[in-house]
């Protein structure tokens, strides 16, 4: 549940709810349905679109590590779950609390953060194709918190005297 | 309770949306609101701005073991003081709180709804259920129960009372609360195979004697009839 | 070719089995806190810390220090067991199979999880034989009494002890650097005794950790 409600649940004692909390919990509810349904197409359709995102990046990225091309893969799977669950229960605390320390620990570790970029452009490539724009606008804002936690692009080329200029 | 002796980073305080949206919420001892998590910085705090760490039961063993170790059969001693250090500690902390939520002092508040409020926060904390029994008290003694030690729960049925650390802690906090000498002692132990704990309260005198009692073979319904009639031994 | 369908576990992804809001329980009615494998938890608050030291401190005099250690290598040991126990049952594999970097991932969440702080390894001084463990936000060392010297004592038994059953031999653990004292983070080197006696003969000395290790390894 989006935390905002539970401080507004925590007053039933002090008071009724005011026409704008009243409003904020309608357009929830309102918009609970289609957050179902979105997750339920994203559940249903995990396993093939993560097989064309596996297919691509092994076809973009050849010489990677079949290691580290699973453990992105994985990842990038833990996330499309935990986000989706963020878009029902619209809590991105959910996402944050449970998922992205996480996430960017193993990112940093495994310093994959090369990989992980490209998984997760193909995931929103996919997520597009499935999804209609109004389901893609629920969701994305709980991939971009994902995203966001993706290290910085090393800067891969070594920087040299000869290259200072 | 604020640290004066460390110069580092300021304390973490607990800021979640409901305490800041409603400080002075008084229901909130459920795990989810007593405790903030920071998951970036590994801490957690309480409601009343409170670090806490984390144990299992093991770190009860391993405090006791390790006196054991530097102090032999003085262990037992040794967890009693760090109870009543606990108590003394908790009380001053406690009253801060307590005003600040509450707008009035502890002093000027029903006693029983105060003792109450004061064992909250250990329950949240997982240290077990109380009862308190105030019926003697103009007499100069009261009894507590504790369910679920979590002292005693750990070391099992071991034929004799354990919970000092819990005995301290009463004794250290109502010699605060009543500005008079208090001591405290476990008359009965789930570690004695019994299904609670109960602990007597009041002057050294009559704890004197319950240990005495007690080292005899009597039972805690035999103490209380015994204190109850007035004897002192 | 990656089958995507293979990579999950009872199609389950292990993730972080230590995520606070799934691995602690309360049950306010009992007044009992527990582990999702249903252990008892005790939250531990600053006045109970506060406590320990100062009743230490009154009983047992120096020996607070020694008395510290050992409970924190008491209770680390079965830390351990049990971080072991809940790890390769949720990944479903045995510790000693997996890689450093999950277990140090697995480890360093299930230390904040208990509210430990922040935890990282510097394995910079591994091929001379010692591990630098770094910390930071520890309670203990917040509320530990003032002094000239490193205030971990708990933490630095809790790790020789976990990492003594993680290498299947014993060893030590000296603190070198502590926020009490105003540096940047903790650090405890982990070692064998004997090559950390002179290390703890320069913490006396208050040398800091730059100074010691270089030292150390010579």
């Amino acid at each position: 549940m989006q935390p905002p409600f539970d401080a507004i649940f925590d007053e039933a004692e002090h008071r009724y709810l005011k026409p704008d909390e009243l409003q904020e919990m309608r357009q929830y509810v309102f918009s609970l349905k289609d957050r179902v349904s979105t997750y339920q197409m994203i559940r249903d359709r995990e396993l093939s679109l993560m097989q064309q995102v596996a297919d691509q990046i092994q076809y973009t990225m050849p010489d990677a590590e079949l290691a580290a091309l699973e453990r992105s893969l994985k990842n990038a799977m833990l996330s499309l779950r935990y986000c989706s669950m963020g878009m029902v229960l619209n809590d991105p605390s959910f996402v944050q609390n449970r998922l992205l320390g996480w996430l960017s620990d193993s990112m940093q570790i495994h310093n994959s953060s090369a990989i992980d970029r490209a998984v997760f452009r193909l995931i929103v490539q996919q997520l597009a194709q499935v999804l209609t724009s109004q389901q893609m606008e629920l969701f994305q804002p709980f991939l971009n918190l994902a995203q966001a936690v993706l290290p910085a692009p090393v800067e891969e080329e070594m920087l040299t005297v000869a290259g200072m200029f | 309770m604020a640290n004066l002796l460390w110069s580092g980073a300021t304390a973490p305080s607990h800021q979640t949306l409901t305490k800041l949206k409603n400080p002075k919420k008084h229901n909130h001892y459920g795990f989810k609101e007593f405790f903030q998590f920071d998951a970036t910085q590994g801490t957690i705090v309480d409601w009343n701005d409170s670090q806490n760490i984390l144990t299992t039961e093991d770190f009860i063993i391993g405090l006791v073991e390790g006196l054991e170790e530097e102090v032999g059969d003085a262990s037992a001693a040794t967890m009693y003081t760090i109870g009543c250090e606990w108590g003394q500690k908790d009380a001053f902390f406690f009253e801060k709180w307590f005003e600040k939520e509450f707008d009035r002092g502890i002093r000027q508040t029903n006693l029983l709804f105060l003792l109450e409020t004061w064992w909250w926060p250990f329950t949240a904390q997982g240290w077990g259920r109380w009862e308190i029994d105030l019926g003697e008290r103009k007499q100069g003694f009261m009894f507590i129960n504790i369910f679920d030690s979590a002292v005693a729960r750990t070391l099992g049925d071991v034929g004799k009372p354990v919970c000092y650390l819990y005995a301290g802690l009463f004794a250290g906090f109502f010699t605060e609360l009543v500005r008079k000498q208090l001591s405290c002692i476990e008359i009965q132990c789930y570690s004695m195979g019994e299904t609670y704990c109960k602990f007597l309260l009041g002057g050294q005198e009559r704890i004197d004697a319950a240990s005495f009692w007690l080292n005899e073979g009597a039972t805690a319904r035999d103490i209380e009839k015994r204190l109850k009639s007035g004897e002192l031994r | 070719m990656i089958s995507v369908a293979d990579l999950l576990t009872n199609d389950r992804i292990p993730a972080n089995y230590y995520a606070n809001e799934v691995y602690v329980r309360g049950d306010l009615e009992m007044g009992l806190l527990e582990s999702r494998r249903g252990d008892r938890l005790l939250a531990i608050p600053e006045t109970l810390i506060q406590a320990i030291y100062a009743g230490l401190t009154k009983e047992t005099g120096q020996a607070s220090r020694l008395v510290l250690f050992n409970c924190g290598r008491w209770w680390g040991k079965n830390f351990f067991n049990r971080f072991r126990d809940e790890v390769s049952d949720y990944y479903e594999m045995p510790l000693v199979d997996m890689s450093m970097a999950e277990f140090l991932q697995a480890l360093k969440q299930c230390w904040m999880t208990y509210g430990l702080g922040k935890l990282d390894l510097d394995q910079s001084y591994h091929h001379r034989g010692f591990l630098v463990i770094t910390t930071w936000n520890s309670a203990f060392i917040r509320q530990a009494p003032k002094s000239q010297l490193p205030a971990g004592f708990l933490e630095a038994g809790i790790l020789s002890a976990v990492f003594s059953q993680l290498a299947g031999r014993e060893l030590h653990c000296v603190q070198t650097s502590c926020e009490s004292l105003g540096s940047d983070c903790n650090r405890f080197v982990i070692g064998l005794q004997k090559r950390l006696d002179s290390a703890e003969a320069m913490v006396e000395k208050q040398l800091d950790h730059e100074s010691i290790m270089p030292r150390l390894c010579a």
